[in-house]
Protein backbone atom coordinates (compact mmCIF):
# COMPACT_ATOMS: atom_id res chain seq x y z
CA UNK A 1 0.00 0.00 0.00
CA UNK A 2 1.70 3.49 -0.84
CA UNK A 3 1.26 5.69 1.79
CA UNK A 4 2.33 9.44 2.01
CA UNK A 5 4.37 11.50 3.79
CA UNK A 6 3.16 12.49 7.31
CA UNK A 7 2.80 16.07 7.57
CA UNK A 8 5.05 17.99 10.39
CA UNK A 9 1.91 18.27 12.57
CA UNK A 10 1.47 14.11 12.27
CA UNK A 11 4.95 13.07 12.39
CA UNK A 12 5.47 10.43 14.84
CA UNK A 13 7.76 11.57 17.57
CA UNK A 14 9.14 7.74 18.13
CA UNK A 15 11.08 8.25 14.91
CA UNK A 16 13.34 11.06 16.07
CA UNK A 17 15.75 11.47 19.27
CA UNK A 18 15.48 7.71 19.20
CA UNK A 19 19.20 7.40 21.09
CA UNK A 20 18.26 10.09 23.20
CA UNK A 21 15.61 8.54 24.45
CA UNK A 22 17.33 4.99 24.67
CA UNK A 23 19.80 6.61 27.14
CA UNK A 24 17.30 8.08 29.39
CA UNK A 25 14.95 4.89 29.53
CA UNK A 26 16.43 3.04 31.93
CA UNK A 27 15.98 5.96 34.48
CA UNK A 28 14.14 4.97 37.92
CA UNK A 29 10.69 6.83 38.30
CA UNK A 30 11.70 9.25 40.89
CA UNK A 31 15.48 10.05 39.88
CA UNK A 32 13.84 10.82 36.45
CA UNK A 33 11.18 13.02 37.82
CA UNK A 34 13.40 14.86 40.42
CA UNK A 35 15.66 15.17 37.45
CA UNK A 36 13.31 16.62 35.05
CA UNK A 37 11.65 18.97 37.71
CA UNK A 38 15.35 20.34 38.09
CA UNK A 39 16.10 20.72 34.66
CA UNK A 40 12.50 22.13 33.45
CA UNK A 41 11.29 23.49 36.47
CA UNK A 42 13.88 26.70 36.96
CA UNK A 43 14.34 29.43 34.65
CA UNK A 44 17.08 28.66 32.94
CA UNK A 45 16.04 25.15 31.57
CA UNK A 46 12.88 26.93 30.95
CA UNK A 47 14.22 29.87 29.13
CA UNK A 48 16.26 26.80 26.37
CA UNK A 49 12.50 25.98 25.92
CA UNK A 50 11.54 29.56 24.95
CA UNK A 51 10.08 28.97 21.52
CA UNK A 52 8.34 25.45 22.13
CA UNK A 53 5.75 27.87 24.90
CA UNK A 54 4.78 30.29 22.00
CA UNK A 55 1.24 28.07 21.15
CA UNK A 56 0.67 27.58 25.03
CA UNK A 57 1.24 31.29 25.14
CA UNK A 58 -0.77 32.37 22.31
CA UNK A 59 -3.58 30.17 23.48
CA UNK A 60 -4.02 31.93 27.09
CA UNK A 61 -3.59 35.22 25.53
CA UNK A 62 -6.75 34.27 23.21
CA UNK A 63 -8.73 33.24 26.00
CA UNK A 64 -7.83 36.20 28.12
CA UNK A 65 -5.56 33.95 30.78
CA UNK A 66 -2.81 35.33 32.64
CA UNK A 67 0.96 35.23 32.20
CA UNK A 68 2.54 31.95 32.63
CA UNK A 69 4.11 31.03 35.94
CA UNK A 70 6.97 29.35 36.23
CA UNK A 71 4.99 26.16 37.49
CA UNK A 72 2.66 26.04 34.92
CA UNK A 73 5.34 25.99 32.43
CA UNK A 74 7.32 23.42 33.78
CA UNK A 75 3.94 20.96 33.74
CA UNK A 76 3.84 21.85 29.87
CA UNK A 77 6.98 20.81 29.39
CA UNK A 78 6.92 17.36 31.41
CA UNK A 79 3.64 16.86 29.17
CA UNK A 80 4.84 17.39 26.05
CA UNK A 81 8.52 16.10 26.45
CA UNK A 82 9.12 13.57 29.08
CA UNK A 83 5.99 11.21 28.23
CA UNK A 84 7.75 8.14 26.32
CA UNK A 85 9.98 7.64 29.63
CA UNK A 86 7.74 7.71 32.11
CA UNK A 87 5.64 4.88 30.44
CA UNK A 88 8.27 2.98 30.48
CA UNK A 89 9.67 4.15 34.04
CA UNK A 90 6.07 3.88 35.41
CA UNK A 91 6.15 0.07 34.46
CA UNK A 92 8.65 -0.54 36.40
CA UNK A 93 7.29 0.65 39.52
CA UNK A 94 6.86 -1.56 42.95
CA UNK A 95 2.85 -1.58 43.41
CA UNK A 96 3.21 0.24 46.49
CA UNK A 97 5.59 2.99 44.43
CA UNK A 98 2.68 3.27 41.64
CA UNK A 99 -0.11 3.68 44.19
CA UNK A 100 2.30 6.34 45.26
CA UNK A 101 2.88 8.32 42.18
CA UNK A 102 -0.76 7.89 40.65
CA UNK A 103 -3.91 8.98 42.54
CA UNK A 104 -7.55 8.61 40.74
CA UNK A 105 -10.72 9.83 41.34
CA UNK A 106 -13.41 8.21 39.87
CA UNK A 107 -12.58 4.74 39.36
CA UNK A 108 -15.84 3.28 40.82
CA UNK A 109 -17.30 4.61 37.36
CA UNK A 110 -14.71 2.47 34.94
CA UNK A 111 -15.44 -0.52 37.83
CA UNK A 112 -19.24 -0.52 37.92
CA UNK A 113 -19.60 -1.07 33.90
CA UNK A 114 -15.90 -3.23 33.20
CA UNK A 115 -16.85 -6.81 31.78
CA UNK A 116 -20.99 -5.39 32.13
CA UNK A 117 -20.87 -3.19 29.04
CA UNK A 118 -18.72 -2.24 26.18
CA UNK A 119 -16.49 0.75 27.63
CA UNK A 120 -15.07 4.16 25.28
CA UNK A 121 -12.58 4.97 27.51
CA UNK A 122 -12.73 8.53 25.97
CA UNK A 123 -9.25 10.09 26.55
CA UNK A 124 -7.87 13.52 25.25
CA UNK A 125 -4.53 15.38 24.46
CA UNK A 126 -4.15 16.58 27.75
CA UNK A 127 -1.48 15.81 30.62
CA UNK A 128 -0.24 12.19 30.69
CA UNK A 129 -3.05 11.32 28.20
CA UNK A 130 -0.48 8.77 26.61
CA UNK A 131 0.35 7.31 29.60
CA UNK A 132 -4.16 6.25 30.48
CA UNK A 133 -3.99 2.89 28.59
CA UNK A 134 -0.75 1.75 30.86
CA UNK A 135 -2.40 3.30 33.65
CA UNK A 136 -5.33 1.21 33.37
CA UNK A 137 -3.43 -2.24 32.74
CA UNK A 138 -1.30 -1.10 36.21
CA UNK A 139 -4.96 -0.96 37.71
CA UNK A 140 -5.55 -4.72 36.29
CA UNK A 141 -7.83 -3.84 33.75
CA UNK A 142 -7.79 -5.61 29.53
CA UNK A 143 -7.98 -3.14 27.07
CA UNK A 144 -7.97 -2.38 23.32
CA UNK A 145 -6.05 1.47 23.02
CA UNK A 146 -6.48 3.17 19.25
CA UNK A 147 -3.62 5.18 18.61
CA UNK A 148 -0.99 5.54 15.42
CA UNK A 149 1.15 3.58 16.13
CA UNK A 150 1.82 0.59 19.05
CA UNK A 151 4.01 2.24 21.79
CA UNK A 152 2.24 -0.59 24.07
CA UNK A 153 3.59 -4.30 22.89
CA UNK A 154 7.36 -3.49 24.36
CA UNK A 155 6.54 -1.92 27.98
CA UNK A 156 7.07 -3.98 30.72
CA UNK A 157 4.49 -6.29 32.44
CA UNK A 158 4.78 -6.34 36.30
CA UNK A 159 2.55 -9.09 37.95
CA UNK A 160 -0.77 -8.41 38.19
CA UNK A 161 -0.86 -5.93 34.83
CA UNK A 162 -4.02 -5.84 32.39
CA UNK A 163 -3.11 -6.98 28.94
CA UNK A 164 -3.25 -3.70 26.26
CA UNK A 165 -4.17 -4.61 22.54
CA UNK A 166 -3.22 -1.86 20.07
CA UNK A 167 -5.35 -1.13 17.39
CA UNK A 168 -2.92 1.21 14.95
CA UNK A 169 -4.54 3.17 12.77
CA UNK A 170 -1.16 4.20 10.71
CA UNK A 171 0.89 7.47 10.71
CA UNK A 172 -1.46 8.33 7.51
CA UNK A 173 -4.81 6.74 6.42
CA UNK A 174 -5.14 4.84 4.14
CA UNK A 175 -8.74 3.53 3.58
CA UNK A 176 -8.35 -0.25 4.22
CA UNK A 177 -5.70 0.03 7.11
CA UNK A 178 -8.69 2.57 9.08
CA UNK A 179 -11.55 0.53 8.16
CA UNK A 180 -9.91 -2.51 9.62
CA UNK A 181 -8.83 -0.94 12.46
CA UNK A 182 -12.52 0.24 13.09
CA UNK A 183 -13.91 -2.90 12.22
CA UNK A 184 -11.58 -4.74 15.09
CA UNK A 185 -12.97 -1.69 17.83
CA UNK A 186 -16.88 -2.51 16.80
CA UNK A 187 -16.20 -6.40 17.22
CA UNK A 188 -14.36 -5.57 20.31
CA UNK A 189 -16.58 -3.35 21.99
CA UNK A 190 -19.79 -5.85 21.12
CA UNK A 191 -17.59 -7.84 23.62
CA UNK A 192 -18.00 -5.48 26.10
CA UNK A 193 -14.14 -4.33 25.78
CA UNK A 194 -12.60 -1.68 27.33
CA UNK A 195 -11.78 0.51 24.32
CA UNK A 196 -9.30 3.57 24.56
CA UNK A 197 -9.54 6.43 22.36
CA UNK A 198 -8.27 9.92 21.94
CA UNK A 199 -11.77 11.85 21.20
CA UNK A 200 -10.62 15.14 20.75
CA UNK A 201 -8.61 14.48 18.01
CA UNK A 202 -8.49 16.25 14.33
CA UNK A 203 -8.28 13.79 12.17
CA UNK A 204 -11.08 10.98 10.62
CA UNK A 205 -14.14 11.85 9.31
CA UNK A 206 -15.36 14.85 10.64
CA UNK A 207 -18.80 14.68 12.91
CA UNK A 208 -20.83 17.41 13.29
CA UNK A 209 -19.50 20.91 14.12
CA UNK A 210 -19.00 22.41 18.02
CA UNK A 211 -18.13 25.37 19.56
CA UNK A 212 -14.84 24.81 21.21
CA UNK A 213 -13.79 27.48 23.57
CA UNK A 214 -14.92 30.33 21.89
CA UNK A 215 -14.05 28.76 17.96
CA UNK A 216 -16.33 26.58 15.53
CA UNK A 217 -14.06 23.15 15.33
CA UNK A 218 -15.12 19.98 14.34
CA UNK A 219 -14.82 15.90 16.05
CA UNK A 220 -14.20 13.40 14.58
CA UNK A 221 -17.55 11.01 15.12
CA UNK A 222 -16.43 7.62 16.03
CA UNK A 223 -16.52 7.46 19.20
CA UNK A 224 -20.12 8.43 19.77
CA UNK A 225 -21.14 6.41 16.61
CA UNK A 226 -19.67 3.11 18.24
CA UNK A 227 -20.75 3.73 21.71
CA UNK A 228 -24.20 3.92 20.07
CA UNK A 229 -23.98 0.95 17.75
CA UNK A 230 -22.55 -1.15 20.14
CA UNK A 231 -24.54 -0.20 23.02
CA UNK A 232 -21.44 0.91 25.06
CA UNK A 233 -21.41 3.50 27.58
CA UNK A 234 -18.90 6.64 27.03
CA UNK A 235 -16.41 7.05 30.16
CA UNK A 236 -14.33 10.54 29.88
CA UNK A 237 -10.66 10.47 31.45
CA UNK A 238 -8.12 12.90 31.97
CA UNK A 239 -5.23 13.07 34.03
CA UNK A 240 -3.00 15.70 35.21
CA UNK A 241 0.82 15.62 35.82
CA UNK A 242 2.55 17.43 37.87
CA UNK A 243 5.93 18.79 37.73
CA UNK A 244 7.03 16.28 40.62
CA UNK A 245 6.20 13.52 38.69
CA UNK A 246 2.97 12.73 40.57
CA UNK A 247 -0.02 11.98 38.34
CA UNK A 248 -4.00 12.76 38.82
CA UNK A 249 -6.36 10.34 36.78
CA UNK A 250 -9.84 11.81 36.50
CA UNK A 251 -12.47 9.24 35.37
CA UNK A 252 -15.55 11.10 34.75
CA UNK A 253 -19.22 10.12 35.60
CA UNK A 254 -20.17 7.93 32.64
CA UNK A 255 -22.00 9.17 29.78
CA UNK A 256 -24.71 6.15 28.96
CA UNK A 257 -26.56 6.17 25.51
CA UNK A 258 -29.42 4.38 27.04
CA UNK A 259 -30.23 7.16 29.16
CA UNK A 260 -30.62 9.69 26.52
CA UNK A 261 -33.54 10.73 24.58
CA UNK A 262 -34.17 11.28 20.80
CA UNK A 263 -32.94 9.51 17.63
CA UNK A 264 -29.09 7.88 16.98
CA UNK A 265 -28.37 11.90 15.78
CA UNK A 266 -29.47 13.43 18.52
CA UNK A 267 -27.95 10.99 21.21
CA UNK A 268 -24.77 11.75 19.17
CA UNK A 269 -24.94 15.47 19.46
CA UNK A 270 -25.47 15.13 23.45
CA UNK A 271 -22.30 12.82 23.51
CA UNK A 272 -20.15 15.11 21.68
CA UNK A 273 -21.68 18.05 24.15
CA UNK A 274 -21.45 16.44 27.29
CA UNK A 275 -17.72 15.56 26.35
CA UNK A 276 -16.93 18.87 25.07
CA UNK A 277 -17.94 20.51 27.52
CA UNK A 278 -16.13 18.77 30.36
CA UNK A 279 -12.58 18.90 28.29
CA UNK A 280 -13.61 22.74 27.54
CA UNK A 281 -13.53 23.21 32.09
CA UNK A 282 -10.03 21.19 31.86
CA UNK A 283 -8.69 23.10 28.98
CA UNK A 284 -9.33 26.30 30.51
CA UNK A 285 -8.45 25.11 34.27
CA UNK A 286 -4.83 23.72 33.01
CA UNK A 287 -3.84 24.92 29.26
CA UNK A 288 -0.78 23.47 30.40
CA UNK A 289 -1.61 20.42 30.46
CA UNK A 290 -2.70 20.46 26.98
CA UNK A 291 -0.48 18.69 24.47
CA UNK A 292 1.39 20.91 21.98
CA UNK A 293 0.10 20.13 18.93
CA UNK A 294 -3.72 20.44 19.76
CA UNK A 295 -2.23 23.79 20.90
CA UNK A 296 -1.38 24.74 17.74
CA UNK A 297 -4.19 23.53 15.96
CA UNK A 298 -6.75 24.88 18.00
CA UNK A 299 -4.54 28.58 17.26
CA UNK A 300 -5.19 27.55 13.48
CA UNK A 301 -9.06 27.91 14.02
CA UNK A 302 -10.96 30.03 12.55
CA UNK A 303 -12.76 33.16 15.16
CA UNK A 304 -11.72 34.77 17.94
CA UNK A 305 -12.40 33.46 20.94
CA UNK A 306 -14.27 35.23 24.32
CA UNK A 307 -12.34 35.55 27.02
CA UNK A 308 -11.64 33.10 29.39
CA UNK A 309 -14.69 34.22 32.08
CA UNK A 310 -17.12 34.50 29.05
CA UNK A 311 -16.41 30.99 28.08
CA UNK A 312 -15.88 29.63 31.64
CA UNK A 313 -19.74 30.78 32.07
CA UNK A 314 -20.33 29.16 28.75
CA UNK A 315 -18.79 25.46 30.39
CA UNK A 316 -20.96 25.86 32.78
CA UNK B 1 -25.25 -12.55 -7.85
CA UNK B 2 -27.77 -10.14 -9.87
CA UNK B 3 -29.62 -10.15 -7.10
CA UNK B 4 -26.88 -9.87 -4.29
CA UNK B 5 -25.58 -6.63 -6.21
CA UNK B 6 -29.40 -5.17 -6.81
CA UNK B 7 -29.90 -5.60 -2.62
CA UNK B 8 -26.73 -3.73 -1.73
CA UNK B 9 -27.40 -1.25 -3.92
CA UNK B 10 -30.97 -0.77 -1.99
CA UNK B 11 -29.34 -0.56 1.14
CA UNK B 12 -26.87 1.65 0.23
CA UNK B 13 -29.64 4.02 -1.31
CA UNK B 14 -31.94 3.70 1.40
CA UNK B 15 -29.26 4.56 4.01
CA UNK B 16 -26.19 6.20 2.75
CA UNK B 17 -27.76 8.61 0.03
CA UNK B 18 -30.50 10.68 1.67
CA UNK B 19 -28.11 13.54 0.66
CA UNK B 20 -26.55 12.65 -2.44
CA UNK B 21 -29.32 13.04 -4.72
CA UNK B 22 -27.04 13.91 -7.76
CA UNK B 23 -25.21 10.91 -7.52
CA UNK B 24 -25.90 7.69 -9.42
CA UNK B 25 -25.69 4.59 -8.11
CA UNK B 26 -24.98 1.39 -10.41
CA UNK B 27 -23.79 -1.84 -9.75
CA UNK B 28 -20.03 -0.78 -10.01
CA UNK B 29 -20.12 3.12 -9.07
CA UNK B 30 -17.23 3.19 -6.73
CA UNK B 31 -18.00 4.05 -3.08
CA UNK B 32 -14.66 5.65 -2.36
CA UNK B 33 -14.65 7.84 -5.33
CA UNK B 34 -17.84 9.08 -4.74
CA UNK B 35 -17.59 9.54 -0.83
CA UNK B 36 -21.00 7.79 -0.90
CA UNK B 37 -19.95 5.80 2.25
CA UNK B 38 -18.12 6.99 5.41
CA UNK B 39 -16.27 4.62 7.74
CA UNK B 40 -19.21 3.89 9.58
CA UNK B 41 -21.23 3.05 6.90
CA UNK B 42 -19.03 0.51 5.73
CA UNK B 43 -19.23 -1.23 8.99
CA UNK B 44 -22.78 -1.00 8.89
CA UNK B 45 -23.03 -2.82 5.67
CA UNK B 46 -20.86 -5.09 6.53
CA UNK B 47 -22.89 -6.25 9.23
CA UNK B 48 -25.80 -5.87 7.29
CA UNK B 49 -24.56 -8.54 4.79
CA UNK B 50 -23.40 -10.61 7.33
CA UNK B 51 -26.75 -11.10 9.24
CA UNK B 52 -28.76 -11.17 5.73
CA UNK B 53 -26.66 -13.69 4.06
CA UNK B 54 -25.61 -15.56 6.82
CA UNK B 55 -22.08 -14.89 5.98
CA UNK B 56 -18.90 -14.11 7.93
CA UNK B 57 -16.55 -11.32 7.66
CA UNK B 58 -13.42 -11.16 9.35
CA UNK B 59 -11.09 -8.69 9.44
CA UNK B 60 -8.86 -9.95 6.41
CA UNK B 61 -11.81 -9.14 4.08
CA UNK B 62 -12.11 -5.65 4.93
CA UNK B 63 -9.81 -4.57 1.78
CA UNK B 64 -10.80 -1.72 -0.69
CA UNK B 65 -10.73 -4.53 -3.51
CA UNK B 66 -13.77 -6.17 -1.75
CA UNK B 67 -15.82 -2.68 -0.61
CA UNK B 68 -15.21 -0.86 -4.04
CA UNK B 69 -18.79 -0.85 -5.41
CA UNK B 70 -21.80 -2.88 -5.10
CA UNK B 71 -20.64 -5.93 -7.56
CA UNK B 72 -17.48 -6.58 -6.12
CA UNK B 73 -19.21 -6.85 -2.40
CA UNK B 74 -21.58 -9.38 -3.86
CA UNK B 75 -18.58 -11.14 -5.19
CA UNK B 76 -17.32 -11.54 -1.61
CA UNK B 77 -20.76 -12.57 -0.36
CA UNK B 78 -20.72 -15.43 -2.65
CA UNK B 79 -16.99 -16.27 -1.92
CA UNK B 80 -17.70 -16.44 1.39
CA UNK B 81 -21.08 -18.62 0.75
CA UNK B 82 -19.27 -21.01 -1.36
CA UNK B 83 -16.07 -21.50 0.87
CA UNK B 84 -18.38 -22.14 3.66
Amino acid sequence: MNRERPSAVASDRLDRNRLARALIRPLPYGLGSALFNVLLGNPLGQKFFAGKLRPLRRVRQSLGLPALTSQQTARYLMVNYTIYWRLHALMRLSEKDFRKVVTVEGEEHLKRYYGERGIVYCNSHYGAGKLAPALAARMGYDLYSVDRVDVFSDLPKPAGCGTIQSIELGKKQGEDFHLKAMFRMKKALKKKALMHVAADGYRGAAGASFTFLGKPRQLPQSFADFAIATDSVVLPVISKLYEDGRIHLIIAEVIDPRELAGTDEEKKHQIFERYLKWLQVHWLEGTEFVFKNDLALYNQLEGQPDSASEVRMVSA
Amino acid sequence: MEAITQTVMTWVKDNCMKDKADVELTPTTSFFATNILDSMDFLNLVEYVQEQYDVDIDEDDMSPDNFKNATTVAELIVELKESA
